[in-house]
């Protein structure tokens, strides 16, 4: 009996429920919609402002993930973008400390009065502390045997084997290598020689004579190699010697160990005055 | 059985309410025999046969009528079904307790029908409480003779 009372109580509410649809279906409000569309609305309104802000909520960290990811790959773009600008600055640099450097060789290039051909530095001594260089330039550039080269600031040392395309430069702090020189404050001669290292050795020199830190030292010409007056480098330090002659170090006028171009002159066994003018 | 007999007690209704209107003005103001269908089929049978009549004959009333169509359902339902209710808890016996009966379901019926006018935010309640009361008596004499002769026709047979 009860389930029979639920039962119509049922079929009473669906009746019910079924005429409001059908008069809702045909009715519209002041408010512009059925009441169908209204009631329906009513009752999902909360509904749908509860989805809607869990969806938001969701779409929300959703996008933040979706950001984060995209912030990551453009992090990464970015710095790789950073990466390649950064080697294309150095290149940039690299250019304009060349120029740089070009435009010294230039300087150097109109101050010497010798037809000489500029040759460029391809490798260098494999030892530890290098006294030799080899340069791009050889016999088809009309490069001899002997002929002095000078680099930025002065004299670098002498060509000691020609080949082809390529010569064998050594360098003044060969233990080889000796220079005719001329201190230019006093005009006392002596001759430069390589220690195989950094520095040189001013040699006889007579303790008697006058000599000071940080006078020039150039070529004296007497060599037959070099042409005189051709910067070698400054007195660093002096004393007399155990004999007769004075301990002098001389300090190289080029950067021996940093030399990129050079230039190769002739030889020429001439005395000519260029003191004054590498002064 | 029972829906044959509501079909044509429907039919019933919905010829006289409408033919008999056009030659006798009364019966279109004063009764509704839909409502006495679906009232009396609660009262004499089960909620269920009540509601199901007054759905029935609601629905017939609404789409004749040229209204809502629903609306009249709606209202009828709820009087068969609130009859079958009363008839089911209620001795309503005698030419004056069917009178009432029928009265008060007539009254109802109009509330509910006001009421869902005023959820439907336009009026389905036409005539003042003259009217109403016009139509609950004539309901309730015409519900009571047709019980009654309901009652007689029962007990020949």
């Amino acid at each position: 009996m009860t389930i029979r009372r639920r039962g119509s109580h049922v079929v009473f509410a669906a009746l019910m429920v079924g005429h409001g649809l059908l008069i809702s279906s045909q009715v519209t409000t002041s408010r512009g919609h059925s009441a169908l569309q209204g009631s329906i609305l009513a009752i999902l309104a909360p509904l749908q402002r509860g989805s809607e802000a869990v969806v938001s909520a969701v779409g929300s960290v959703w996008y933040g993930y979706v950001d984060l990811r995209a912030v990551r790959e453009e992090n990464r773009q970015l710095r790789e973008k950073a990466t390649r600008l950064e080697q294309a600055l150095w290149m940039e640099r690299e250019v304009v400390a060349r120029y740089d450097r070009l435009s010294g060789v230039l300087q150097l290039a109109e101050s010497i009065p010798f037809e000489s051909v500029v040759a460029e530095v391809i490798g260098v001594d494999a030892t530890s502390w290098f006294r030799t260089l080899t340069v791009n330039r050889g016999l088809d550039r009309g490069v001899d045997l002997n002929a002095p080269v000078v680099g930025p600031g002065g004299l670098v040392g002498r060509v000691t084997a020609v080949g082809p395309h390529v010569a064998q430069v050594q360098l003044l702090s060969d233990r080889d290598c000796s220079v005719g020189s001329l201190l230019v404050r006093t005009r006392t001669r002596g001759i430069v020689s390589g220690k195989g290292g950094a520095e040189l050795e001013l040699k006889y020199v007579s303790n008697l004579e006058d000599v000071a830190v940080g006078d020039l030292v150039v070529t004296s010409g007497i060599d037959g190699i070099y042409p005189k007056g051709i910067a070698i480098g400054r007195v660093t330090s002096v004393k007399n010697g155990p004999r007769l002659f004075k301990v002098i170090a001389v300090e190289p006028a080029a950067s021996l160990n940093r030399l990129e171009e050079v230039f190769i002159l002739q030889p020429v066994g001439s005395n000519l005055e260029l003191t004054k003018k590498v002064e | 059985m029972k829906a044959l007999a509501v079909a044509l007690a429907i039919a019933g209704a919905f010829l006289i309410q409408t033919l008999g209107g056009r030659y006798f003005w009364p019966i279109q103001s004063y009764l509704d025999l839909f409502l006495l269908t679906a009232a009396g089929f609660g009262l004499i049978q089960e909620r269920q046969v009540g509601m199901f009549a007054g759905a029935a004959a609601g629905l017939v009333q609404d789409a004749f009528s040229g209204g809502l169509l629903g609306l009249n359902g709606a209202s009828k339902t709820t009087v068969g079904y609130l009859a079958g209710i009363a008839g089911h808890r209620l001795v309503v016996r005698g030419w004056v307790g069917r009178f009432v009966f029928f009265a008060v379901a007539t009254a109802a019926d109009v509330i509910i029908l006001a009421a869902i006018g005023q959820v439907l935010e336009r009026p389905t309640v036409v005539g003042g409480a003259a009217d109403l009361l016009y139509l609950c008596a004539g309901n309730g004499v015409l519900g009571a003779l047709t019980l009654g002769a309901v009652d007689r026709f029962t007990v020949s047979h």
